[in-house]
């Protein structure tokens, strides 16, 4: 990672961090950066993957901070941004072929300067 | 590039999982509707989900915005927050709750829940005061019947910002303790620090505003003022302008007896929740609210929780209602009820509150629109039925409730320029301190009980019996023919023998005479004149 980076390289080293985390717990990534514009939808899942263990469709979402934000990088999630990550992923579940009904939405958050990682489940 | 192996992870469930380790906190609050304080308490759980401070159990939105102060407010000094969700219950749900009084005993609760206080060290605390971004704590309105409450609760100690200190102290036997910070609360309430102790209560009791030895003349009105003084009598002056009707009523508090140690934290209570500088002050309230004054603004209103009046400000001390019949009638009559019983009952769709109002009222009037009835010099230019109109506006029912009916004349020139002869308030105060001995005697020796919540025992406000016994046959049997005279209703016969019973105190006599019930009658008469 270079130091100086832009916004979109900080954004997609985190998501490179979460997804090896994610692989890690044992699901299988399906899909990154999924995007969709359809009409008043447009937006983009940054992870979906299936925990096999469970049977569960799982949306992740990842914030990813290079230093101290207020609240940190899951304090980034409010309640539009929740009711959005839900229709979006309505709108996944109708495209995709999906071997699970029940869904998930997990938060990772990422601190680049602490090289925390926080995984929150089920957290919306 | 990968530096995934070298990350710190932590993994942590959500809501729908009950797994993690949970901490409940509890912080003692006071709900206040009006004076009156329901104790609550501020529970904290850390729950699972995105770190956030929700609060919930009825509160409005300045306590909601608390989490947003709270959170801001543990950044700047240093402590850190849960990744978590913090939920906050203020328990009863059933009861509103309303201010920034709330912040503390949130932040606590909170703080205690993030593991920065130890949960047995908050038992039995009440806290009370507003959390500011930076991580100070300030007073918030109502420290003084909150601290009430929470004596009268048997909370073990209060926890106010340290600039309240004083007036919570002001509630004696309990606890209190001072703070200024949010890092100062946190060490207090750990036992780290001892936090700031109130010093002893100061108390303001020094005469206050102008004295009555500026008033040139006005004999009559001297006399009539010192009997409201006494006897605790409503008084209505009317008179041309200029002729010192506002300089004898704003002298009528410097003659007044100072209040009594409960008295005084009565007013000071309604002063802590308008959110005033409060101390112990033993000088009776003047207030003087202006004719344009409306019903709620003078007897207390307000969606939700009514606040209180000018009525209420006034309570223990003097309510002067300048120029009273530019007041539309129906605010001057929405005073008889707290003339009345000494209280206002204000009722909203969310609540009922009491604010206590006993007052002694002092209203001025011109006689006329133009003012000059009546007066030597330039005549009156208005028609009589603009002067009828004028008059109308006083009820008669309140009018009947007033007690001293004075009429006032301009003062003439050669008493204007000569030397002013006039008695000051110190000597005044001191008679009417003795007369009111001697009533306040005589009453409690009758077993008279004053009507409605009432401390002092006047003559204005004791029972009728009382004042009838206490006064000669003689007086009454004049009286009675006096009444018959000018065709006054019964209520009328109870007033004037009350203003003779006063009449005769100040002359230090126990004795009602004959001529005591002329005076009283002839303190009515002037303004109506035989009706």
């Amino acid at each position: 990672m270079p130091a100086g980076a832009g916004h979109a390289a900080t954004g997609s080293h985190g998501e490179q961090l979460a997804v090896e985390h994610v692989s890690s717990l044992g699901m299988e990534v399906l899909a990154r950066n999924w995007r969709i514009s359809q009409g008043d939808l447009r937006g983009e899942l940054d992870i979906v993957a299936l925990d096999h263990l469970n049977g569960i469709v799982v949306f992740v979402e990842v914030k990813t901070r290079r230093g101290e934000g207020f609240g940190g990088p899951l304090g980034a999630i409010d309640g539009r941004k929740r009711a959005q990550l839900r229709r979006l992923a309505m709108a996944f579940m109708g495209q995709a072929r999906l071997p699970y009904r029940e869904v998930r939405f997990d938060v990772v958050g990422v601190r680049l300067d602490t090289r925390h990682l926080h995984h929150v489940v089920d957290a919306l | 590039m990968s530096a995934g192996n070298s990350f710190t992870v932590e993994v942590s469930a959500g809501p729908a999982s009950d797994t993690s380790s949970r901490v409940l906190a509890r912080v003692g609050a006071v709900a206040l509707t009006g004076l009156a304080g329901a104790m609550v308490t501020a529970e904290a759980v850390v729950a699972g989900g995105l770190p956030q401070i929700r609060i919930v159990g009825l509160p409005d939105a300045t306590v909601r915005e608390a989490a947003d102060r709270i959170r801001s407010a543990c950044q700047q000094s240093a402590f850190s927050l849960p990744g978590a969700k913090v939920v906050v219950n203020l328990a009863p749900a059933g009861i509103r709750k309303v201010g920034p009084g709330f912040d503390l005993p949130i932040a606590l609760a909170v703080l205690c829940a993030a593991g920065h206080i130890p949960p047995d060290r908050l038992d039995g605390i009440v806290a009370w005061g507003e959390v500011g971004l930076d991580g100070g704590v300030s007073p918030s309105a109502g420290t003084l019947p909150v601290a009430t409450a929470a004596r009268r609760n048997g909370a073990g100690r209060l926890m106010v910002a340290s600039q309240a200190l004083a007036e919570a102290a002001l509630v004696a036997g309990l606890d209190v303790v001072g703070v200024d910070s949010l890092r100062d609360a946190v060490a207090v309430a750990a036992g780290h620090r001892s936090g700031a102790r109130p010093g002893p209560v100061a108390v303001s009791h020094s005469p206050h505003g102008p004295d009555l030895a500026a008033v040139r003349g006005q004999h009559v009105a001297r006399r009539c003022l010192e009997l409201a003084a006494v006897g605790g009598h409503h008084m209505l002056m009317v008179g041309p302008p200029g002729c010192g009707k506002s300089m004898l009523a704003r002298r009528l508090p410097s003659i007044l007896p100072p209040l009594a140690h409960e008295e005084a934290l009565e007013v000071a209570a309604i002063r802590s929740i308008m959110g005033e500088r409060v101390r112990l002050d033993l000088r009776p309230p003047f207030r003087d609210p202006h004719h344009a004054t409306s019903t709620a603004g003078l007897i207390g209103g307000g969606s939700g929780v009514a606040r209180p009046g000018e009525v209420s400000r006034a309570h223990r001390g003097v309510l002067f209602l300048d120029e009273v019949l530019e007041t539309p009638r129906a605010t001057l009559d929405a005073l008889r009820e707290p003339l009345e019983t000494g209280r206002v009952v204000l009722v909203r769709s969310q609540s009922r509150v009491t604010y206590p109002a006993a007052v002694q009222l002092v209203a001025a009037a011109n006689p006329c629109p133009c003012g000059r009835a009546g007066a030597a010099g330039r005549p009156c230019t208005c028609r009589p039925d603009q002067v009828a109109r004028h008059r109308s506006r006083l009820s008669g029912p309140l009018l009947d409730r007033i007690d001293l009916h004075l009429a006032m004349e301009p003062v003439s020139q050669d008493v204007l320029v000569g030397p002013s002869s006039g008695e000051s308030s110190d000597v005044v105060a001191a008679r009417v301190v003795a007369a009111r001995a001697l009533a306040t005697s005589r009453w409690s020796e009758f077993g008279a009980q004053p009507s409605g919540p009432r401390a002092r025992m006047l003559t204005r406000d004791v029972s009728s019996d009382a004042v009838r016994a206490s006064t000669g046959r003689p007086a009454q049997r004049r009286l009675a023919r006096a009444i018959e005279a000018f065709g006054w209703s019964a209520r009328a016969f109870d007033r004037c023998l009350r203003v003779a019973r006063t009449i005769a105190d100040v002359d230090g006599r126990d004795r009602v005479e004959p001529a005591d019930v002329d005076e009283a009658v002839a303190h009515r008469v002037d303004l109506d004149g035989p009706s």
